[in-house]
C-alpha cells in the first residue's frame, strides 16, 4: 500500500490526502467558545474559523441581534434580515441572545463562562470589567480561561484608556498601521489616485482575524501543557503593520518610507500591473535575462539597448520611462496571446522567464474553473437559502477546516443551548424573555 | 484597581523575557526561501520555536537566498537586504546541500530530531528527493509538515510560478483595489506571501495542538492564491448574486457608510468609518447634525449603504472634516467613539510610543545589526508573549552550533563537510557576509 502510493505522481498523492474532508478528526472538537463580541467583523471571522476547526462556538448575541447583521454590500442583499458580510462568516456557529447590559444576563452569561474554554469580546476596552465580566473576574470562575479582546488601541500601553471609545475598524488599521500609507500612484497620477488607498476588500480585519485565531491556538497549546489560561489582546493596527516592511527603514535612515510608486515597484523592474487589449494585466521579468525573455516575448527587443541592466531599470525615473515604453508595447496583445508566448518560449528553451498574471476580476474568479477544481469556493444550501461562498483553502491533512452550516437567526439556538448548558426549559427561556434578557 | 493598571500589569511587557514560551521545546526545520516561507518560519520562532533555518546554499555556494539580493531603492543598509532582516527572525542560520548525499543524510538525521519542516518550493520538487511528506513521516511519524505555494500542490496550476503580485492579480484582489479607469492596485509588502505565511502560521498551531492531544501529525498545503478569495469579504458572494462585477471604489466601502478618507482644513488625511447606527448616531453628534439620524436616508444601516444615500452621506462628510482640523476630528473621535484614524507613515509609526509601549515596535539590540527594530506580534498574550530576540544573519552562520548540539559532530567532521561543500558558509558578497563591524571569529554562537 506504502509502496503504491510512492508510485503516483506527487500531486495526486497530495490531493488524496488533503481533499477529503468528511469524517476525518475535529482539532478543537469539544473547546466551547463564547463569541459576545457585537459590531466587529474580526471577531466574527475568528469564531467562524474556530468553528470550522471544529469548537463548539456559540455566538451571543444582544436581544436585538448583532448590527453586524444589518449590513450588506450596497445594502442589497439580504437573507432573513441578515446581510451578506455576517452570513458568510456565520459558519457552523449556534446562535443565542443574552442581554449583557442587565445584572440578570451577566449572571447567566457567567454560569456559562465556567462551563467554556474561550470568551471573545470586542466592547470598549473596560466596558467588560466596569460589568463584572471582565477577564480580571472571569478568571475567578474559570481560573484557564482564554480571554481574546479586540479593540482599535488595545487594552493595555500609555493611550489605551484615553482611545478606549474608538471602535476598530478595517480602514483604521489600514491607515493607522501604514499600510495604506504605501498604497498609492506616482505623483504625476494627480488626487485621487496620488494619495493613499487601501485594499478594496477587507484586509485589516481579516488579518486581524487570524491573529486572533492563532492567539486562541497559542493559549490552547500553552494551557494544554500547564492548565493556564491568558487574555489575548489583538488589533487591526498592529496586525496590518506586522506585514509591512517599513520599520526598519525608518529606524535606519530616520525618514518615512516612500515606496507609493504605482504602477512602478521600489525594488525590481519589471514587477508591474499593465494595461493590456483585453483588461489589465501583470507582466515581470526583472533579472537582464528575464527582461530580455519579457521584451522579446512583446516584440520590443530594442528596448534592451536602451535597459541593458537592472541598474537601467531600477533607478525611479528610468523605471517611469521604462514602464511607458512596456506599457506601449505591450497594450497590442490580449492575454491570451502573452500566455502562448509565454509557452511556446519555455517549450523552445529560451534563455529567461517572462512571467504574465492576468488582472481577473471576481466574476473572471468565478468563471475559473480551477478554483471550483480545488473546491476553494461553494454553494451552501439548505431548506431556507442558498449562497456562494469562499471556503476556507488551508489545507490539513488529518484535521481540515470544514464548513457545515451557516446562518442561523438570532436567537435561534436559544432552547437548545440554554437546556444544554443551563437545563432551561421553555417556562424558563419565556420568564427570561419576557424581562428582555434572551 | 483602574481596569487599565491592571490590564496593564497582567501583561507586564517589561517581563516579557520572565514569562514562559507557547512552543517551547517544538523544533522546526525551515528550509524556505525569499518571504513567504521564512515568514512562517519567524512566526513561529517569535513564540518559542526553535528554528533551524536551512538555506540552500546558492550560486555559486554560499550566495544563498535570492532575496538576500533585493532591497527597496537597493539602499541595503548595513551591506544587508532589509528583506533578510525583515522575514528572518530569531532563528539559527545553517546552510546545507540537499542535493548531495551526505547533506540529505544530515538533512534526515535531523528530521528525526524535529517537530516541524517547513518549504517552499515548486511542488514536487522535495518529491523528487525523496523529502515529501509522504518518505519524512516514515522516520518521523509525528512529523508535522508545511507546504507553501503559489497555487497549492495540486491542481490544474501545481506547478505555475507565483509571485505575490501575480496572486493578487489571479485571484481577484487587485481587480476589486483602486479606481475605476485606472490600472488596478498592486498591492504594497507582498500581502499575498505575508498574509498566507500567517495563515500557514495558524494551521502549523491548530496541527500541533491536535499532536500533542494525540501524538498525531499531518501535512498542510497553504497557497497564496488561494488565499485571497478566503480574505475577500463578501465580495463574491455579492457577486455571483448581482451577476455583475463590483467596481474599483478607492477607499469607499459597498458594506460601510460613511467609510472613507478625508481630507481636513490643515491638509491632512484621515480616514472615517461607521458600520453601525449607534456609531452613526454618534458621528451625527460630533458633527452637530443630530437630524441625520431621523432623516430615512441614513436612519437605518441598510439604507445609509444605498448607493445614493452612501453618495450622500460620504458628501456630507467629506464637507464636514474639510472645514476641520484632523486634531478637532480626532479629538471628537474620542470624546464620541467613532473610528476615525490619521494615515500615517512609517516614521510616525515608529515614532509611536504607544505602539513601542505595546511592544508593536519592538527596539531590540541585534547581534549582527546592533540597534535595530521589528515588528512585534499583533497577538498580545499575557501569559506567553511574543518575542523579537534577532534578525537575519550570513549564510550558514550557526552550522556549528546546530550540527554539533544536534547531530554532534565533531569540528573535523565539519570542516571535511564543508571542503566536500556538504555544509556551506557565507560567499564574500553584499548581503552574505558579516556586516564589517562584527568580530564574528570571536563569536561564541560562530565558533561553538
Amino acid at each position: 500500500m506504502e509502496e503504491d502510493n510512492k508510485k503516483k505522481e506527487w500531486r495526486e498523492y497530495a490531493r488524496e490526502i488533503t481533499s477529503e474532508v468528511r469524517f476525518k478528526p475535529e482539532v478543537l472538537q469539544g473547546i466551547r467558545v463564547l463569541d459576545v463580541s457585537v459590531a466587529n467583523p474580526s471577531a466574527n471571522i475568528t469564531s467562524s474559523l474556530l468553528a470550522e476547526l471544529g469548537a463548539e462556538v456559540i455566538k451571543v448575541e444582544p436581544p436585538e441581534g448583532d448590527p453586524l447583521r444589518e449590513i450588506s454590500p450596497f445594502g442589497e442583499f439580504y437573507f432573513d434580515g441578515t446581510g451578506l458580510d455576517f452570513l458568510i462568516e456565520s459558519r457552523n456557529k449556534k446562535f443565542i441572545t443574552l442581554n449583557l447590559e442587565k445584572e440578570e444576563g451577566r449572571e447567566l452569561f457567567k454560569r456559562m463562562v465556567s462551563r467554556s474554554d474561550v470568551v471573545i469580546e470586542s466592547f470598549q476596552p473596560g466596558w467588560m470589567d466596569e460589568k463584572g465580566i471582565g477577564y480580571r473576574q472571569l478568571r475567578e470562575i474559570r481560573p484557564d480561561l482564554i480571554y481574546l479582546a479586540f479593540s482599535a488601541y488595545g487594552h493595555f500601553g500609555p493611550k489605551a484608556e484615553e482611545l478606549s471609545k474608538i471602535p476598530d475598524s478595517n480602514l483604521l488599521g489600514l491607515a493607522n498601521s501604514g499600510f495604506m500609507y504605501s498604497t498609492k500612484e506616482l505623483p504625476e497620477a494627480g488626487e485621487p489616485y496620488n494619495l493613499p488607498t487601501a485594499p478594496g476588500f477587507w484586509m485589516g480585519y481579516y488579518l486581524c482575524a487570524l491573529w486572533g485565531v492563532c492567539g486562541v491556538l497559542l493559549s490552547l497549546i500553552h494551557r494544554n501543557r500547564t492548565g493556564e489560561g491568558q487574555m489575548i489582546d489583538v488589533t487591526s493596527t498592529e496586525a496590518a503593520s506586522k506585514i509591512t516592511q517599513q520599520l526598519i527603514w525608518s529606524h535606519a535612515f530616520g525618514e518615512p518610507l516612500e515606496i507609493g510608486v504605482l504602477p512602478l515597484d521600489p525594488a525590481v523592474f519589471s514587477y508591474s500591473f499593465y494595461e493590456i487589449k483585453d483588461g489589465y494585466a501583470f507582466a515581470s521579468g526583472y533579472t537582464d535575462a528575464n527582461f530580455k525573455a519579457l521584451i522579446t516575448q512583446i516584440e520590443a527587443e530594442h528596448l534592451m539597448e536602451k535597459y541593458p541592466t537592472v541598474f537601467d531599470r531600477i533607478p525611479l525615473e528610468k523605471q517611469r520611462q521604462a514602464y511607458k515604453d512596456v506599457q506601449e508595447a505591450i497594450k497590442k496583445f490580449t492575454f491570451k496571446e502573452l500566455a502562448e508566448r509565454m509557452v511556446k518560449w519555455g517549450e523552445e528553451g529560451k534563455e529567461g522567464v517572462a512571467i504574465y498574471a492576468k488582472v481577473m476580476t471576481s466574476k473572471e474568479v468565478l468563471e475559473d474553473e480551477f478554483w471550483w477544481d480545488k473546491g476553494d469556493f461553494t454553494v451552501y444550501k439548505d431548506r431556507r437559502f442558498s449562497l456562494l461562498l469562499p471556503t476556507t483553502p488551508w489545507r490539513l491533512s488529518e484535521t481540515p477546516f470544514r464548513l457545515k452550516w451557516l446562518g442561523k437567526r438570532v436567537g435561534e439556538n436559544n432552547y437548545q443551548v440554554y437546556k444544554e448548558l443551563l437545563g432551561f426549559g421553555r417556562e424558563d427561556l419565556e420568564d427570561l424573555h419576557k424581562n428582555n434578557i434572551i | 484597581m483602574n481596569y487599565f493598571e491592571w490590564v496593564d500589569k497582567l501583561f507586564e511587557v517589561e517581563k516579557t523575557f520572565e514569562k514562559p514560551e507557547a512552543l517551547e521545546n517544538i523544533r522546526v526545520l525551515d528550509l524556505t526561501v525569499v518571504l513567504f516561507g521564512p515568514e512562517a518560519g519567524s512566526l513561529l520562532a517569535e513564540f518559542g520555536a526553535e528554528v533551524i533555518r536551512i538555506e540552500p546554499p546558492g550560486e555559486p555556494p554560499g550566495m544563498g537566498d535570492f532575496v538576500r539580493s533585493v532591497d527597496l531603492w537597493a539602499r541595503f543598509w548595513k551591506e544587508t537586504s532589509q528583506a533578510l532582516m525583515w522575514c528572518q527572525r530569531n532563528k539559527y542560520f545553517t546552510s546545507i546541500n540537499l542535493r548531495h548525499p551526505k547533506g540529505r543524510d544530515l538533512f534526515l538525521r535531523l528530521v528525526k530530531k524535529s517537530d516541524v519542516v517547513l518549504e517552499n518550493f515548486v511542488p514536487g520538487t522535495m518529491d523528487r528527493l525523496g523529502l515529501s511528506y509522504r518518505y519524512l513521516k516514515e522516520i518521523n511519524p509525528k512529523l508535522i509538515y508545511l507546504s507553501l505555494s503559489g497555487y497549492g500542490q495540486w491542481g490544474e496550476r501545481w506547478n505555475w510560478p507565483s509571485f505575490d503580485a501575480s496572486g493578487q492579480a489571479m485571484s481577484g484582489a487587485s481587480a476589486v483595489s483602486g479606481y475605476e479607469g485606472r490600472v488596478p492596485l498592486k498591492l504594497p509588502f507582498y500581502p499575498g506571501d505575508l498574509i498566507a505565511a500567517t495563515a500557514g502560521f495558524m494551521c502549523t498551531l491548530a496541527a500541533l495542538y491536535y499532536r500533542d492531544k494525540t501524538g498525531k501529525g499531518q501535512y498542510i498545503d497553504v497557497a497564496q492564491v488561494e488565499t485571497f478569495p478566503r480574505i475577500m469579504g463578501s465580495i463574491f458572494s455579492y457577486v455571483h448574486l448581482k451577476g455583475e462585477d463590483r467596481p474599483r471604489m478607492g477607499n469607499r466601502d459597498p458594506s460601510i457608510s460613511p467609510a472613507n478618507m478625508y481630507k481636513t482644513s490643515d491638509g491632512k488625511l484621515i480616514v472615517i468609518s461607521v458600520l453601525t447606527a449607534e456609531e452613526f448616531g454618534r458621528l451625527c453628534k460630533a458633527m452637530e447634525r443630530a437630524d441625520l439620524t431621523e432623516d430615512e436616508r441614513f436612519a437605518t444601516t441598510s439604507a445609509r449603504l444605498k448607493r445614493e444615500n452612501a453618495d450622500e452621506i460620504d458628501r456630507i462628510v467629506t464637507e464636514w472634516v474639510s472645514k476641520m482640523k484632523l486634531d478637532e476630528v480626532m479629538e471628537l473621535a474620542k470624546q464620541y467613539g467613532f473610528s476615525a484614524s490619521p494615515v500615517r507613515n512609517s516614521l510616525e509609526i515608529y515614532e509611536d510610543e504607544h505602539l513601542r509601549a505595546r511592544k508593536s515596535v519592538w527596539l531590540f539590540d541585534d547581534p549582527m545589526y546592533g540597534s535595530m527594530v521589528a515588528a512585534g506580534s499583533p497577538a498580545k498574550l499575557s501569559r506567553t508573549p511574543g518575542r523579537i530576540k534577532w534578525t537575519g544573519h550570513p549564510v550558514g552562520y550557526h552550522n556549528r552550533y546546530v550540527l554539533k548540539k544536534l547531530l554532534g559532530l565533531t569540528e573535523d567532521e565539519i570542516e571535511e563537510l564543508v571542503r566536500e561543500g556538504v555544509v556551506v558558509y557565507w560567499a564574500d558578497f553584499l548581503g552574505r557576509r558579516p556586516p564589517k563591524d562584527v568580530d564574528y571569529e570571536n563569536d561564541p554562537m560562530y565558533n561553538w
